[in-house]
């Protein structure tokens, strides 16, 4: 896959980044772990960088784990952009809101 | 001349299959400061770290996010007893404790005026029942009992888990030392609020390593004993409010926590209960044989009672240390003796201040290394009663 990675996910703790990267890994999708980019703050440094169209997988996941990010970012436009795995870009970063 | 290593109880040897390899691994390859930094190296040192805490987890039955890495069971001993006793608190103990228990509450005791009660149990073991931890716990009005889970002086293990559900709500902050990989539990069913273990013994990891298992409302409460760097929330001066960074300041053994990963991996496949069978069987052996011998007495022995790997003796006439020394020198056989830094079991068993001899098994001892043990004790004794 060429198409770069554009969604981004943010935890307080490395051990949740790389609890939600090994558990991601292990169900096959496509994740790398990364330096949060300037316009991403992340209280631990990491963040996790996936795949837009593996939202919801990603969602299902993080339940089942009982994570809950910090926030959640889109890459559009040419920049991050606050969202979530439920939905597209969001004009907030607020926290992720569940069963809409 | 064969070497024997039975001093388990103090730290295994070997290793588990693969911990040296690991370990080395990690210095060559993924050698970064976990979570400091962004580069390809922290996040590898990152991985094998958050790799071996999901492994110990699964072993030890904890929750990964309240699975934390440090230097030893005595490092996390302190911990609790620091973060959970202030002045005109009330602890409850054994008299089987560990030093790593022991010198911290007395080191509280005068320091911030806590009381320490001791269970002065019935049985000749020093092993509590249940129903007598509660009755001096709700006497005392205890805010907290810290408790070995087996003695590293005799081996006999603590009904733990009946000790916490007789107590409840009172929190039971657990020593794992000598249980640890060697003896069955699961923290998760266990209804303690704190184990401490070590990675070293019988989890079969390197020195240096130490875990503590929380579970809520402690893991909410409990108040680093370390302060500083975390990698995490750099623009605060204060500790972040979650764990593990709220109890892992600074860097972390990553090199020994990437060997206690492989550890726990092994041991989850070749299972603690078969270990624990495996060394109950020898260490029976060991106790029935050792009593059998004129003038070597086997103390603490209660052979109704589960027990780990270790037991301890004496010969009369017979100094330890001199003892331990002729062993290792003229028989290969390396084991601890003395007090084992646990003098109050010793006063409890009524060995202190000579102290005992102290072997130690592990998944790896065989029936020969007990019964070349038992040989040379038994010709020991025998010169002896002969001078
Ligand atoms: C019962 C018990 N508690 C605590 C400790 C201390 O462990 P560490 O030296 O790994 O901190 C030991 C080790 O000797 C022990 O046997």
């Amino acid at each position: 896959m060429t198409k770069p990675r554009d969604l981004i996910i943010v935890f307080g703790t490395v051990q949740r980044v790389m609890r939600a990267e090994s558990q991601a890994r292990k169900r096959g999708l496509d994740v790398d772990v990364i330096p949060a980019p300037r316009s991403v703050s992340s209280e631990c440094g990491f963040v996790i960088e996936a795949r837009s169209e593996d939202a919801s997988r990603w969602s299902g996941l993080l339940q089942e784990l009982e994570l809950t990010p910090q926030s959640v970012f889109r890459h559009t436009g040419g920049g991050w952009v606050p969202g979530s795995l439920e939905t597209g870009p969001r004009p907030s970063n607020r926290p992720r809101q569940r069963g809409r | 001349m064969r070497r024997i290593y039975l001093d388990h109880g103090a730290t295994s040897f070997p290793k588990a299959p693969g911990v040296a390899d690991a370990v080395a691994s990690f210095l060559r390859n993924d050698a970064g400061n976990p979570g400091r930094g962004g580069h390809r190296l922290a996040v590898a040192a990152s991985r094998a770290i958050e790799d071996a805490r999901e492994s110990v987890a699964e072993l030890l039955g904890g929750h990964p996010e309240r699975t934390l890495f440090g230097p030893g069971s005595t490092f996390w001993l302190n911990t609790l007893c620091a973060g959970l006793l202030g002045p005109g608190d009330t602890v409850v103990t054994s008299v089987l404790e560990h030093n790593s228990v022991m010198r911290p509450l007395r080191y509280l005791e005068a320091a911030r005026g806590i009381t320490i009660v001791t269970v002065r149990t019935a049985n000749a073991s020093g092993v509590p029942d249940p129903a007598e931890v509660r009755s001096v716990v709700s006497a005392a009005r205890a805010k907290l009992v810290v408790m070995t889970h087996a003695s590293n002086v005799t081996g006999a293990v603590f009904p733990i888990e009946d000790i916490a559900d007789a107590v409840a709500p009172v929190p039971v902050a657990a020593d794992g030392a000598q249980t640890a990989g060697s003896v069955p539990f699961d923290f998760a069913s266990s209804g303690l609020a704190a184990y401490a273990c070590s990675g070293h013994k019988g989890l079969l990891g390197p020195t240096g390593t130490g875990v503590l298992l929380l579970a809520p409302p402690l893991a909410d409460e409990l108040q680093p004993l370390v302060r500083g760097g975390t990698g995490s929330r750099s623009e605060s001066e204060e500790m972040p409010v979650l764990l593990p960074d709220r109890l892992e300041a600074g860097t972390p053994n990553g090199a020994g926590i990437a060997g206690l990963g492989v550890a726990a991996r092994w041991l989850l496949a070749r299972g603690v209960s078969s270990i624990h069978q495996h060394e109950s069987r020898l260490v029976a052996a060991l106790a029935e044989r050792l009593s059998s011998i004129p003038g070597a007495h086997v103390h603490g022995w209660d052979p109704g009672r589960p027990h780990t790997g270790i037991l301890s003796f004496t010969v009369d006439g017979a100094d330890t240390g001199e003892l331990a020394a002729w062993l290792d020198r003229e028989r290969g056989i390396m084991l601890r003796a003395g007090l084992h830094c646990a003098p109050a079991a010793h006063r409890w068993l009524g060995t202190f201040p000579s102290g005992t001899l102290r072997p130690g098994l592990s998944p790896f001892s065989t029936g020969a290394d007990i019964e070349a043990l038992a040989a040379a004790v038994e010709e020991f004794a025998a010169r002896r009663r002969s001078t």
